[in-house]
């Protein structure tokens, strides 16, 4: 059975348990075929290659920007002195957030045994290295002095200094190093068996020397696979309470903080679901691509998207309650600091952004509870894509609304973005394409070994 | 000492033959696989890898050294007053072992 | 004039004035002054007068010179210089002296003969010093001149007119231009509208209503066929039409730093109507222009009604202030360290709102100056800002309730410590929180974290990096205070209670083995405040600022917020007459 007729057999056969999420038709090989083809295969494709250029200059506009940030200063932004904090936070957080749902998707999803993430979590991990790569940037170039930012770190110096602990930021620095840290060893140890697959299967001698370098003599040995299977159990459990604490420091970078509109006890399950809501949304998109863009229909199934669908359907639930418990707080709690905080977040100048955000991360969203949308990845596409923004909305909004309008009313001032603002949201934007454009490249994109142990369940059920 | 090499087409060909070659007294030294075999290391004699209680070891004890670490400089060799906070800030001092002790425990 | 215009004037000598821009526009001056044959010009600056003559004489600034004063009352005085001559300038009194045959004479020995008959040959040096070191010359005050009794004017009934009624003011911080050129008068806030980089119309609201006028729209004055274009500030205190305006902008030759900002008031003034000029038509443009506002003026309501208090002192007896908080529980263990603990007290009864602590920490702490750009882009540099506050008063009217000057509170429980990742932000025995330049790295969550807003950045190298840093000549090298560090970009700056001067009078008191005494330490603010509303001491001494916090009108902003700031204030405390009160409905 040819690859071709095997896509179509995925989304017309519905199989007893349910509907399929990997073409049973397909055999092992196929599943390898599928995904090395790009790795291996020759020539690089128009379209890749188009891809490839513009995403390039994307990230050679981010490299000026940079020189020009570090050579002038953050005075470039928006930023004053009031709203000290602008886009460069906002990103931060909003990168941070999309990175969450590879890790879940990686680790969460395979706790409790959801098998459907054999297909999607290998590029959502890689989603979530370059997520939090260019995430981790933000916080070391919006200080004044960048060059000092190994301040935050432990280490023993002249000044008998250390980082001080009480402040968010050091948990910030030692959430994210070690986040990224995680991230990086859950995925290349989870690609080594399909970094062996493709070492057997290439064909030019450099791409035997660095698939086998990087496939540290893998030989799929049983006693291999036991530890193999030990490890990435253990390091999953450990990534769920991982991803909740990574982005609860991140919450907390403001929830610690005194300022009306941010001490909120409810910001750091708040910034976690809305992670894992933003990421979701993310994935979704990158999954509609990848699948369009190799040709994996047969591995990415209408299934999955199903599956996210439902997830971002819930997501958006959990985050109206969460706004809807600052409301509640605010009115509840009786300061009138608070109360002005939540009045100027309906009625203030931010007011139409608001209301944007409320419709991208809440009303949207809920149109997922039909099966009908949820099996339309183009309306998938659009809504996750208004969906992330939506939630860089509300990043930057719980900066603006409670720096712009706090305990001193004289010191209320509005943010104006500047050309450097806009420059540092979207060149970002093309440094991730580059790189996930390079590592589709380089790397299988899917995940064989699960994909195929997902095909035999499938086929046994 | 002679060592016999045998290819197998199915898994459960594979598992069927390990069992076999077990019960005649013959268990296999290695099975080797493009994907994991449930059951494989049962044939095999194959101890569960034991990577959990050094992992739990060095999470706690990067845990408890990250707290000393937080407590000697902020209480005994640099004290200062930060907005009025206790030098040992208990609470506070806690996330930084928790992150530490997460990222060692990978390591 | 008449002659100047005739050509019939052959030497002209402008002796520290400028004419040519601030004289009313009706004497077209500017082309009069042409007609004279020879033009010279004294003055500090080379300004537009200068640009029209033939020479220009530079002139010592006051506090090179020596002269002599008249006080309003009639006490005269003698000016005394500071330092010598920076450079190769001359007084007026030598120019004068020149002028007048009397080549060769310094002013030293002209202002002295100007007051030799004072006293005998013999006595005169020993009168001298006296009178220099009192500082004023005794017996030469004004006698009283008795007008019998005060009789109220006959006010005369002011027939309506068209078109609205302009007044001209003084600006607060340029005077008539003449400090056009400083750019630390240039960035000082107006004190009622915080403007700075410029001067506006000011009109009421309904005013601006009715014409359909907001801040920023740009309208045209006509008046006697002269032109104004000028933004409009809607803005308290102005009765219907009438519209108001400063002078000292507009210049045309002030400079790099003071040319073309704001709008020449001078162009529309005339001789006989120099501060009132009415029959003022109005035309809205469709321009509109941004102004460069340093902070908000606050308006008084029930939730900002605690930021300033107002008192009258019939009820200052029952007054419910918040206090500061010493009584309430903290879960935060207490901070008991030896040595002074400092402390400020501000008087807001006595505010004026002039600006003058602003300038003192300004010269004091080497604040540099950023620019009307950064001010529209909201980054203001001064350490204490003044928060003009305003109450109602009556039907779409506003008054101004008070001034209330916001330095560092110096929290003991300061929100801005345990948020900075590297300890640049801490706190020392005596209570200041200190803000250590060389450990920030910039990350500004202390500025986050202030609830009183207090902190500022370096968002670029603002003082060595900017245009408006030479803001002059290399005399303003040695102008900076050698006591305090200049800083760096990205680092935060604050108020630190001029932790200079404090540190100065300990190394006095060690030397002399005491402790600091109770008004030893003075800071800037304090120093240069004209009405003493400033107080700061020690609260561990039986000191001023210790009694002052047990007024009954004492209270600390935002105290209820439990950060126990150590710089408090004295609410406003009127004592309106029940009469007026009832007069004004």
């Amino acid at each position: 059975m040819t690859v071709a007729d095997a896509r179509l057999d995925a989304d017309r056969v519905p199989l007893p348990h349910g509907r399929a999420l990997v073409a049973v038709s397909l055999k092992d090989e196929d599943v390898t075929d599928l995904v090395a083809r790009p790795v291996l295969g020759d020539g690089a494709g128009r379209g890749w290659l188009i891809a490839f250029i513009a995403a390039s200059l994307g990230a050679i506009v981010m490299a000026g920007g940079l020189v020009w940030l570090l050579a002038v200063g953050v005075g470039i932004w928006g930023i004053n002195s009031s709203v000290v904090w602008g886009f460069a936070i906002a990103n931060y957080v909003w990168w941070i957030g999309i990175g969450n749902a590879g890790t879940l998707i990686s680790s969460m999803l395979l706790i409790m045994r959801q098998r459907w993430r054999a297909s999607i979590n290998r590029f959502a991990e890689a989603m979530t290295i370059f997520a939090v790569t260019i995430a981790g940037i933000f916080p070391i170039i919006h200080l004044g002095r960048p060059m000092y930012f190994y301040w935050l770190a432990p280490y023993p110096n002249t000044m008998t200094l250390w980082p001080q602990w009480r402040s968010p930021l050091v948990w910030d620095f030692c959430a994210i190093l070690s986040y990224l840290l995680f991230s990086i060893i859950f995925w290349y140890t989870g690609m080594i068996p399909d970094l062996a697959a493709l070492r057997d299967r290439a064909r030019s001698r450099p791409a035997q020397v660095f698939y086998g370098a990087l496939a540290l003599g893998w030989r799929g040995s049983a006693r291999h696979w036991s530890a193999h299977h030990t490890f990435t159990v253990t390091m999953a459990a450990m990534a769920v309470p991982l991803v909740c604490s990574v982005h609860s420091i991140v919450g907390l970078d403001f929830a610690a903080s005194l300022m009306p509109g941010w001490q909120e006890t409810i910001f750091p399950p708040y910034f976690v679901v809305g992670a894992m809501f933003s990421g979701f949304a993310m994935v979704i998109v990158l999954a509609a691509l990848i699948r369009w863009g190799f040709r994996l229909q047969s591995i990415v199934t209408i299934q999955h998207f199903d599956i996210m669908g439902q997830i971002l359907a819930a997501a958006a639930l959990i985050m109206g309650a969460s706004y809807a418990t600052e409301w509640f707080s605010a009115w509840y709690g009786g300061r009138a600091v608070d109360r002005s905080v939540v009045t100027f977040m309906f009625t203030g100048p931010y007011a139409p952004l608001y209301y944007a955000m409320l419709l991208f991360n809440v009303a949207l969203p809920q149109v997922f509870w039909l099966p009908v949308a949820r099996r339309s990845v183009l309306l998938l596409c659009i809504v996750s894509i208004l969906i992330n923004i939506g939630m860089w909305l509300e990043r930057i909004l719980i900066l603006w609304m409670t720096l712009s309008h706090d305990y001193m009313p004289s010191m209320h001032r509005l943010f104006y973005p500047t050309a450097g603002d806009w420059l540092f949201l979207f060149a970002p934007l093309a440094f991730f394409a580059f790189l996930f454009i390079v590592f589709v490249r380089l790397l299988p994109v899917v995940s064989i070994h699960e994909v195929q142990a997902l095909r035999r369940e499938e086929a046994a059920a | 000492m002679k060592t016999l090499v045998a290819t197998f087409h199915a898994p459960e060909a594979l598992m069927r033959a390990a069992e076999k070659a077990k019960k005649e007294g013959f268990p296999p030294e290695d099975a080797l696989t493009p994907f994991p075999i449930e059951g494989i290391g049962g044939v095999l004699g194959l101890k569960q890898a034991n990577i959990r209680r050094p992992m739990a070891f060095a999470g706690f004890s990067a845990a408890v050294f990250a707290y000393a670490l937080e407590w000697y400089s902020a209480a005994i060799a640099y004290p200062y007053d930060s907005g009025g906070r206790p030098f040992n800030s208990r609470s506070v001092f806690l996330l930084f072992p928790f992150e530490l002790g997460r990222a060692s425990s990978r390591c | 004039m008449q002659s100047l215009n005739e050509g019939q004037v052959k030497t002209l000598i402008a002796i520290e004035c400028n004419p040519a821009y601030d004289a009313p526009a009706d004497l077209a001056f500017k082309d009069a002054l042409q007609k004279a044959e020879f033009r010279a010009h004294l003055s500090q600056i080379v300004d537009e007068t200068s640009a029209l003559c033939e020479w220009h004489l530079p002139a010592s600034h006051a506090l090179e010179s020596w002269s002599d004063l008249r006080a309003p009352e009639g006490t005269a005085s003698i000016v005394q210089p500071l330092i010598e001559p920076l450079y190769d300038t001359r007084t007026a009194h030598d120019l004068i002296a020149i002028l007048s045959g009397q080549t060769g004479a310094k002013p030293y020995g002209l202002v002295q003969d100007t007051w030799r008959s004072h006293a005998s040959k013999d006595a005169f040096e020993g009168w001298w010093k006296k009178v220099l070191e009192d500082g004023v010359i005794p017996g030469t005050a004004s006698q009283p001149v008795n007008v019998g009794d005060p009789t109220l004017p006959e006010i005369k009934p002011i027939k309506a007119t068209e078109g609205a009624t302009l007044v001209l003011a003084a600006d607060p911080t340029l005077w008539d231009g003449r400090y056009a050129s400083n750019a630390w008068l240039q960035e000082c806030p107006n004190p009622f509208t915080k403007q700075v980089w410029g001067n506006s119309l000011g009109m009421n609201k309904a005013d601006a209503a009715r014409l359909g006028l907001k801040n920023g729209d740009k309208v045209r004055l006509t008046r006697n066929g002269r032109q104004l274009e000028v933004p409009v500030l809607v803005r308290e205190g102005h009765a219907d039409g009438v519209i108001s305006l400063a002078l000292g902008y507009g210049r045309s030759a002030a400079g790099d730093i003071g040319t073309g900002v704001g709008v020449n008031a001078f162009a529309f003034r005339e001789t006989l109507a120099s501060w009132v000029l009415d029959q003022v038509k109005i035309e809205k443009l469709p321009k509109s222009e941004d102004f460069a506002i340093a902070t908000a003026v606050t308006r008084l309501d029930a939730a900002t009604k605690d930021l300033f208090p107002v008192l009258t002192l019939a009820g200052l007896t029952s007054a419910n202030l918040k206090r500061n908080q010493e009584s309430q529980p903290s879960l935060l263990p207490p901070s008991p360290w030896p040595g002074p603990a400092w402390g400020m007290v501000i008087d807001n009864s006595a505010c004026i709102g002039c600006n003058a602590c602003v300038m003192a920490c300004q010269a004091e702490n080497n604040i540099p100056v950023v620019g009307p750009e950064e001010i529209e882009w909201g980054r203001i540099m001064h350490w204490i800002r003044i928060d003009p506050y305003e109450q109602d008063n009556g039907p779409g009217q506003t008054r101004v309730a008070g001034f209330e000057p916001v330095p560092c509170m110096q929290c003991e429980k300061a929100p801005c410590e345990p948020v900075c990742p590297v300890a640049a932000s801490i706190h020392d025995s005596e209570g200041l929180n200190v803000q250590v330049y060389n450990r920030c790295v910039g990350t500004r969550f202390c500025e986050a974290n202030c609830r009183y807003k207090v902190r500022r950045f370096n968002f670029f190298g603002y003082t060595d990096g900017q245009e408006y840093k030479n803001l002059g000549a290399e005399v303003l090298h040695a102008q900076k205070n050698p006591d305090v560090s200049v800083r760096a970009r990205g680092v935060m700056e604050k108020c630190t209670y001029c932790v200079q001067r404090i540190s100065r009078a300990r190394r006095e008191a060690e030397k002399e083995n005491r402790t600091i005494r109770d008004g030893e330490v003075i800071p800037a603010c304090a120093a240069a405040c004209p009405t003493r509303a400033i107080h700061f001491g020690d609260l561990d001494q039986n000191s001023q600022v210790r009694r002052l916090r047990s007024e009954p009108q004492h209270y600390a902003l935002l105290g209820d917020l439990g950060t126990r700031p150590r710089t408090t204030y004295l609410a406003r405390v009127l004592n309106p007459n029940p009469a007026l009160e009832k007069g004004e409905g």
